[in-house]
């Protein structure tokens, strides 16, 4: 189970660097992302542009997260493959989450330290 | 497992139609994502891939339902940590679609699982455990199909070719 976690501006990204969010993973999936979600906030960003197949596991394993998020936390998502996007259209799951169609457009402006080519 | 047969050589003269997929699994969660992705595999680039996507959400479905909660019917297995039910999958290519078959020996499946039911309001649906997966497997088939034979559950279902269920434009069906 692999995350990249990112400090942003008023939260954490949690990028979910797995291609399969299903049942073989839900469960560990859900255990650190709420080690995560215990850490850091208000808002947890979780980007899924890795992620190319999601299960009702999987699904359950995010709103599970989202019911037991500490007081004022929000959980947003962002990098909804088409196959991810289904799952949250066909449950209208699409309508509880802010989603962000544009992952990179929620990064932050890179720090004069990062800039490359110097 | 018994593993899904190749085809035998004919020769130059191969089998008309389309491929097929066959599999006896241990309803076991990785065992049955790894059925998901051979079955990506073995039908990728002769089916339109948003049918393979909806087909491959439907199954696991269907086969992480089986993991969850199939049971082998009392007396049916030795006492002591009982193994888990075995799964019989088959999957066919035609113009039609996938025409699906999984079959399970464990203990018959609740009629209200196929039962068409609707969701609660979003925001309520987002606070239950469960639930979605039954929902999922009626939006995304077609035909869908349950029958208990002998000691076994049989769910047959079809996944057409355009998500409106017509064929997409150009195809034809020849029989």
């Amino acid at each position: 189970m692999q995350f990249h976690t990112d400090l942003i501006d008023d939260g954490v990204r949690v990028r979910v660097e797995e291609p399969r969010l299903d049942a073989a993973i839900a469960i560990r999936f859900k255990d650190r992302l709420r080690d995560v979600a215990a850490r850091h906030g208000p808002r947890i960003l979780l980007d899924l542009t890795p992620v190319q197949f999601m299960d009702s596991s999987g699904l359950g394993a995010v709103l599970a997260i989202r019911r037991i998020l500490p007081d004022g936390h929000r959980l947003e998502l962002t990098g909804l493959t088409p196959n991810v996007d289904r799952v949250f259209r066909l449950t209208r799951m699409d309508t509880v989450f802010t989603i962000h169609r544009d992952p990179d457009a929620l990064l932050p402006p890179p720090a004069p330290d990062d800039e490359a080519d110097r | 497992m018994i593993d899904d047969m190749p085809f035998p050589d004919y020769g130059d003269r191969r089998p008309c139609g389309a491929p097929m997929f066959h599999r006896i699994l241990a309803a076991e969660p990785l065992t049955v994502q790894q059925a998901l992705i051979d079955l990506r595999v073995r039908f990728a680039g002769a089916v339109p891939a948003d049918a393979l996507d909806r087909m491959e959400l439907a199954m696991a479905e269907v086969l992480n339902n089986i993991v969850q909660h199939g049971r082998h019917p009392p007396g049916a297995a030795p006492r002591g940590r009982l193994p888990p039910v075995t799964i019989h999958l088959t999957v066919t290519s035609h113009a039609g679609g996938l025409a699906c078959a999984v079959a399970d020996d464990g203990t018959p499946l609740p009629p209200s699982c196929l039962v068409p039911a609707r969701l609660p309001p979003p925001e309520i649906a987002a606070l239950r455990e469960g639930g979605f997966g039954w929902f999922m497997i009626r939006d995304l088939t077609q035909s869908l199909f349950y029958f208990r034979e002998q000691r076994r559950n049989v769910l047959c279902f079809h996944i057409p070719p355009a998500e409106d269920g017509r064929r997409p434009s150009g195809t034809a069906v020849v029989a």
